[in-house]
């Protein structure tokens, strides 16, 4: 309980600071934005990493849901907190850039494989670090077979570490929708790893 | 008496802590008498336990770093515009649900069409309000836009529709008042006057016959007008 408390304080202090970030950037103020892509590039990238299965893609998501924010930031209203806004856009040009993808029929997840791989740190045998690579590999490749309401569920609270209230705002759905979604992407992901995970 | 079918979508929440005590202990003691759902808990368990574990790569500060510079520069309007291959649905985020994404599965990519180029956006299928820099921000469409979204949206349709009949009409009317007997008569030429040209954008001017009505019409560049808005030439 204290440590929800504490979580829940500490969210509260981030949104204020991007409340006041956001008036700042309203006027233009470059610093504001620095401070905006900081804080929030990470979870952003990890959004859109998960939803267009690899790096180069998943950067170029970013950098556009940044840009539909700084052309839109005038209308933003604060409704809903920044970050669930941000993550919003996010999620849709994610999905809207793996249409694109689609139509361009460029093929592009197999090259991330190496540079995911380095990523992971810690002393492993080879065996270990292929064993990973596959899983890895699996993981996007599955990834890509979920339908895109129940994967954007999924990872928004899996990957991003949202409470389901929070996913229900981002993605504007009930509690109980996020709910039977994340279970239903998680299901047809067991289905689609069961050679990877026994 | 809780069956299995409504309580496997709660298996989520059980799994993720995301349920009221109420819940937790109703799931709780059905897990104890069903084999079937305790199965289908571990597999819940599983799958988030490889999520958990598998990372996306790491990105090098200096790809930030790149990206921060090109943001920074759109936002002072200096260097060059960015082309975008996401939709703009700044306006649907702000006001109402995002559009339903789509529930299925998805199917393999087959399209023997020719690809469109590197730079190609994504073809709209709608024309929100053209994404334009704060500072070059336009009075037309932008304050309309602003105010009452939602109701608006039906009213720019009906006002949209009236417009194209509107120069239909104008257009067909020379012919069909002097009849086919007569020499085809061109329709009058429309001389939109550019109001404002943003890259990829350009917002025009039609002065119609219509004493009261002039058109606005925002263009792509890929030749696609998109949206037609009607407007009192007094307002």
């Amino acid at each position: 309980m204290g440590g929800a408390a504490k979580r829940d304080r500490a969210a509260e202090r981030e949104a204020q600071r991007d409340t006041r970030a956001v008036e700042r950037l309203k006027e233009g103020d470059a610093g504001a934005l620095d401070e905006l892509f900081r804080r929030h590039r990470d979870a952003a990238y990890r959004i859109a990493y998960r939803l267009v299965g690899n790096r180069e893609d998943a950067l170029d998501v970013v950098q556009e849901a940044f840009i539909h924010v700084l052309r839109g930031i005038q209308a933003f209203r604060g409704q809903s907190s920044f970050r669930t806004w941000l993550y919003r856009i996010v999620t849709h040009a994610a999905l809207d850039y793996r249409r694109w993808r689609a139509m361009r029929k460029t093929e592009s997840l197999e090259a991330e494989a190496a540079p995911a791989a380095s990523a992971h740190r810690g002393a492993r045998t080879p065996q270990k670090e292929a064993a990973d690579k596959d899983l890895h590999r699996a993981i996007e490749k599955a990834m890509t077979n979920i339908s895109e309401k129940n994967r954007a569920a999924l990872i928004l609270f899996a990957v991003e570490g949202m409470s389901y209230r929070e996913v229900a705002a981002v993605l504007s759905i009930s509690v109980g929708t996020v709910m039977s979604r994340i279970f239903n992407a998680r299901q047809r992901l067991r289905e689609l790893l069961a050679s990877e995970i026994g | 008496m809780i069956t299995c079918d409504d309580l496997r979508p709660m298996l989520a929440g059980y799994v993720d802590g995301q349920l009221s005590a109420l819940e937790a202990e109703a799931v709780a003691a059905h897990l104890e008498q069903c084999g079937r759902c305790r199965q289908i808990l571990r597999d819940q368990q599983q799958v988030q336990y490889v999520l958990d574990a598998d990372r996306p790569p790491e990105v090098a500060d200096d790809r930030w770093e790149e990206i921060g510079k090109r943001l920074r520069a759109e936002l002072e309007g200096t260097g060059e515009r960015i082309v975008l291959k996401t939709r703009s649905r700044i306006e649907t985020l702000l006001t109402s649900p995002p559009p339903a994404l789509q529930d299925v599965e998805p199917a393999p990519p087959a399209r023997p069409t020719e690809p469109p180029s590197p730079a190609a956006p994504l073809p709209p299928t709608t024309f929100k309000s053209p994404a334009v820099r704060p500072a070059a921000r336009l009075r037309l469409g932008e304050a309309r836009l602003r105010r009452g979204k939602a109701r608006f949206v039906w009213v720019a349709h009906a006002i949209g529709a009236l417009a194209a009949a509107l120069l239909i009409a104008l257009g067909l009317a020379p012919l069909l008042l002097q009849g086919p007997s007569s020499t085809v008569v061109q329709a009058p030429a429309i001389e939109p006057d550019t109001l404002a040209r943003r890259n990829d954008v350009v917002i025009m001017e039609v002065q119609t016959m219509a004493p009261n009505y002039n058109v606005i019409l925002y263009a792509g560049d890929a030749a696609d007008v998109a949206a037609v808005w009607v407007v009192p030439t007094d307002s």
